[in-house]
This record gives structure tokens, sequence and C-alpha cells, in this order.
């Protein structure tokens, strides 16, 4: 009755997805660490979210991506991107997440206000400086502060679209390896300027085509998803959530310390992740933003 | 009789070094714990190993249980200068019995007492950063503390290690791959060596497997540093423990003479 007697809302009800197209493709070509359209912050951590459109992408390793790391890595085995494969279409609805790692002063703010006592969360120098991503060896300790902060672990789902975009790409800013791009490891120090973490949001020229950062390597990063590795032989296609149980939690992005292999999108580890440095950041739905 | 001592003694003076230097020596395998490779990896390439130094003829106990850590301690404490060349062989994780977890006790701890006589005995690792420790129970500091070198890392993944002519004769099952955790050659210290690089980067700044010793004391062998349950660890390990035990080099005559007659006399 409205749009038959008001033409302008007509013309703003056709607007508005026009809007919102526009909108996520504006995050999707976005590098910046400024807030946009497509970021909110969140109150209780004051973190910067970015918004992940829902709908398809593609997650994990492809026959094609096999045959590029043949010639990529080859001295590994290739047997190693087992886990990783089928590569297979996932859609995941629209969420948020943070646009960084959480900071130890993010981390010591729900430590102060809580009295949690985290089990392992590395409160020493030169690992606890509050603009350094928080050190939190423990998946429960991530989904203490998770939920403290009103938001969740991302799924692995959503981390790796978050981090590759729907294209399938190798590492957030795309294939072609650029170390200059991501806290990783040269073995010097020299190449990304630091020689153990950096500060959270050091490479803008490494975001991700919705605008996250340091999404490959500075700190390897927490799942909600239980790690098994024939995992997608059997994930769904709607939402994959995970594995019921299994031998502990995924972990994703590589770290500091890692270099071309480990800081792909794709990469997964789980179970013993041994000498493994990690970090964490938090997703949430886009119903509960509103 | 007199003659008969006469002719014995100095007999005696020159078999007792080869003896002594040559002991023979025992090699334990610790599986219970294992780090960034899984258990069931590390019992397998475990028992490849045990099963090539039994051919070998070369003594030598698997430990599977987290509860043989105690055995572990009891064992390495208890062949710490016996005189016989010791190995112990690790899949990533440092157990606390033989080195006090988060770096509580830097020296004298059993595992470095281990390396710190002229046995020679050894300490080889698979997968993770050697004596990280599960759960990041001494990170960095545990091979720090181990070598005494404040420098040490064991980082640099993707580093492709080439085999070396050396690695060919003491390893022949070891292939060109990819280590994830390879040793810095660049950054020995002190009286430590490199005594056999099996593969090594091009630079020669990275080698994986290597054998470094500290002087004429103890070894450490990290061995194929990779979390992958495929590449030939137990194999190599194998054949690296049959190479040193073989290839054992003597302690110096001279200096030994002076020992055993020294020997013989409180003896006496």
């Amino acid at each position: 009755m409205l749009m038959k007697h008001n033409p302008f809302c007509f013309i703003l009800i056709l607007t508005i997805p026009l809007l919102f197209a526009s909108a996520c493709r504006e995050g999707m070509d976005t590098h910046s660490v400024e807030p946009s359209p497509n970021t909110i912050t969140t109150q209780k951590d004051s973190a910067v979210m970015v918004f992940v459109p829902a709908g398809d992408f593609l997650m994990g390793t492809s026959d094609a991506d096999i045959e590029l790391y043949k010639e990529i890595f080859p001295l590994r085995n290739i047997s190693r991107f087992d886990n990783e494969r089928p590569q297979r279409t996932v859609y995941v609805d629209a969420f948020y997440i943070d646009q960084l790692e959480v900071t130890n002063l993010q981390y010591k703010q729900f430590l102060t206000e809580t009295g949690y006592e985290p089990k392992q969360y590395l409160d020493y120098p030169p690992h606890n400086i509050d603009d350094q991503p928080a050190v939190v060896l423990e998946w429960s300790d991530a989904v203490a502060y998770a939920e403290w902060a009103g938001k969740r672990l991302p799924t692995e789902a959503e981390w790796e679209k978050a981090a590759r975009g729907t294209d399938g790409r190798i590492w957030p800013w795309g294939n072609v390896w650029d170390p200059t791009k991501l806290s990783g490891n040269d073995g010097t120090g020299l190449i990304d300027g630091y020689k153990l973490t950096a500060p959270v949001g050091q490479f803008p020229q490494g975001a991700s085509p919705y605008g996250a950062l340091d999404m490959a390597g500075n700190l390897w990063e927490w799942v909600s998803d239980w790690y098994k590795e024939d995992y997608y032989d059997s994930a769904p296609y709607m939402n994959p959530k995970g594995p019921e149980t299994g031998d502990g939690h995924v972990l994703k992005g590589g770290s500091w310390a890692e270099n071309l292999d480990f800081t792909r999108c794709a990469n997964r580890f789980g179970g013993n992740p041994g000498s493994l440095i990690r970090g964490f950041r938090c997703a949430m739905d886009v119903s509960k933003q509103k | 009789m007199r003659k008969c001592l006469l002719l014995i003694i100095p007999i005696a003076l020159l078999a007792m070094p080869l003896t002594l230097t040559f002991g023979a020596g025992e090699v334990v395998i610790y599986t219970g714990t294992t780090q960034w490779i899984s258990k069931a990896a590390a019992d397998e390439q475990a028992q490849i190993c045990v099963d090539m130094l039994n051919d070998a003829g070369i003594k030598n106990t698997l430990y599977e249980s987290d509860g043989d850590m105690d055995a572990l301690a009891e064992w390495m404490d208890g062949v710490t200068d016996d005189k016989g060349l010791d190995i112990c062989i690790l899949y990533g994780d440092f157990p606390p019995t033989i080195y006090p977890q988060g770096n509580t006790a830097p020296d004298g701890s059993i595992a470095e007492t281990f390396i710190e006589t002229t046995d020679g005995d050894a300490i080889m690792n698979h997968a993770d950063w050697m004596f990280w420790g599960l759960g990041n129970r001494n990170a960095e500091g545990g091979i720090r503390n181990m070598m005494d070198i404040p420098e040490m890392v064991m980082w640099d993944d993707n580093t492709p290690m080439v085999v070396t002519e050396q690695g060919k004769e003491i390893a022949p099952s070891l292939t060109d791959f990819q280590s994830d955790r390879p040793f810095h050659i660049d950054k020995l210290a002190g009286d430590w060596k490199v005594e056999a690089s099996l593969a090594q980067n091009e630079a020669g700044t990275r080698a994986d497997p290597i054998i470094v010793r500290d002087g004429d004391l103890g070894r450490l062998i990290p061995t194929i540093q990779t979390n992958a349950g495929d590449e030939p660890k137990g194999a190599v390990a194998a054949e690296i423990v049959i190479w040193l035990m073989n290839t054992v080099t003597p302690v110096e005559p001279e200096g030994k003479l002076s020992t055993t007659w020294g020997n013989l006399k409180t003896i006496k």
C-alpha cells in the first residue's frame, strides 16, 4: 500500500540491496585499518570487526593447488596436505570477525574485570606488551575471553573465508608469496622488521579481501572446531562447525616463526601443536550485532 | 710368576684404553609423550628404529608410556659417565624427570649431566624444536640452557635440506626434504662443533640431521625436525646410532694410559 502511493519508497527499497552489495564490495577491496561502513566496534573490548557477507567460498586445497605446491614445496611430501582435502564449496552465513588478533591490552582488561585465571597465558616480556597479540596457549582461555566480550571464536570455515575470500587464494593477499606482507620468519627478522611477533595491524598490505589483518603469520589462531584429520570428507556444505570431538582444536594461519607453507589460508593444525605460538581473534553473528 | 706379571701388565695397559673407550653403549627410545608428531606416528617410527638396532646387535629399550618417565631418568642417571656411548632418542617432548620444567634448573639437570661427560653420550630428537617441552614448558630456554648458548634458536620452516656426501654415507635412508625446525649451525658457540652434517641448506647455515658435539663431551642430534609421520625418522635414527657406535673416537692414548695406570695403582 505504501509503495503503491509512494514511488520514492519503492526506489528506496530497490536501492538498499544495491548499497549493501556495494558496501560489501568495498569491504572486499579495502586494505585499510580505518573503520569503514563494513566495520563495527564492539563496546566491551573496543575491537574493530569487519563484515564478511553470507555466501559460498572455496575451502581447502584442490588438485590444482597440489600441482602448484609441488613447485613451491618440491621437497615436501604431498601427503602433508591430505587433511586440507578435498577442496569444496562451503556456505557460511554473514558474520563479523575481529580485524586484529586480540591484544594483551584487551586480554588483561578481561582478566582484571573477571578475575579469570588463565591456564596458559604468557604474561611476561616481550610477549605481554599492550599492542602485541595475546599469547593464549589454551583453547579454553580463548573461549573464556570471547564469552566475556559477547562474542565467540570463529568456526574454521568462517576463519578461512575471512582470510582468503571466495576465490581460493593461497595467502590473504593472493597467490604470490611475499614475506613483506606478514609477520613471518625469514630467518633474520630483517624483512618484516620483527624478530618475534609484531604489534597487531602492522601489515595492511597483507590484508584479506574483507580487511582482516594478520590472518597470515604473527600468531597461530584458535578456532572453535575440534580437529579431525579427515573431517573434510564428511563436512556439511552449510555452516560447518567441525566434528563432534577430535584431537584438540584447529589452529590456523601460522605465526611469526613460520613461512610459506604454514601461513597458507588452507593450512590446518590440530592435536598436538607443540611449539606453535597461539593466539586468537573473535567472531560474532550479524543478528547479535543488530 | 713375576715374569708373568711383567708380561701381563703392559698388555693390560694397552688393552684397557680400548675396552674402556669402546664400552658397550645402550640406546633408549622414549615415546611416552610426543610433541608436534602424533604418538601413533612416533611409535611406528620408533619400532622401525628398534628393529634395525636389534638387527645390528645394539642393546636398546623402548619406553612407550608416559609412566616410563621415571625409568628414563633412572636409566639416564645410571649410564652417565659409565664409559659407554649411550643415546637417548626423543620425539619432540623433553620429559620433566630429566630436565625440570620451566627452566627451573638451567644447569645440572640429569639430561645436561648426561651430555657433559667424556662418554660422548647423545640426545637425539625428532619432530619439534629440541627441548621445547609440551605446553611450552621450557620454550626457547630449553636448548639454550642445555647448550649454554643464549642465542640458539630452531626456527625456519620450509628450509630445504640437501643430503651431504657424509649424510649419504652415514644414513642411506635419508633423502632431501624440508626441515621446519633445523639446527642453526651459525649459532654454535663455545666448544660446540659440528661432528657430522648429514643434510643442510645451500648456505650451510642450517642442518638437519646433524651431530654436534661439545668439545670431547656429549652430543646433540636433531634428526628430521618436521611434524610429518611419513618421513624416515626411525630408519635414519638407527643408521646414525649404528654409525656412531661403530666409529666412536677413542680417547687420546696418552691421557688414557695415565688414567689406567692410576686405576691399577688404586686397585693394587
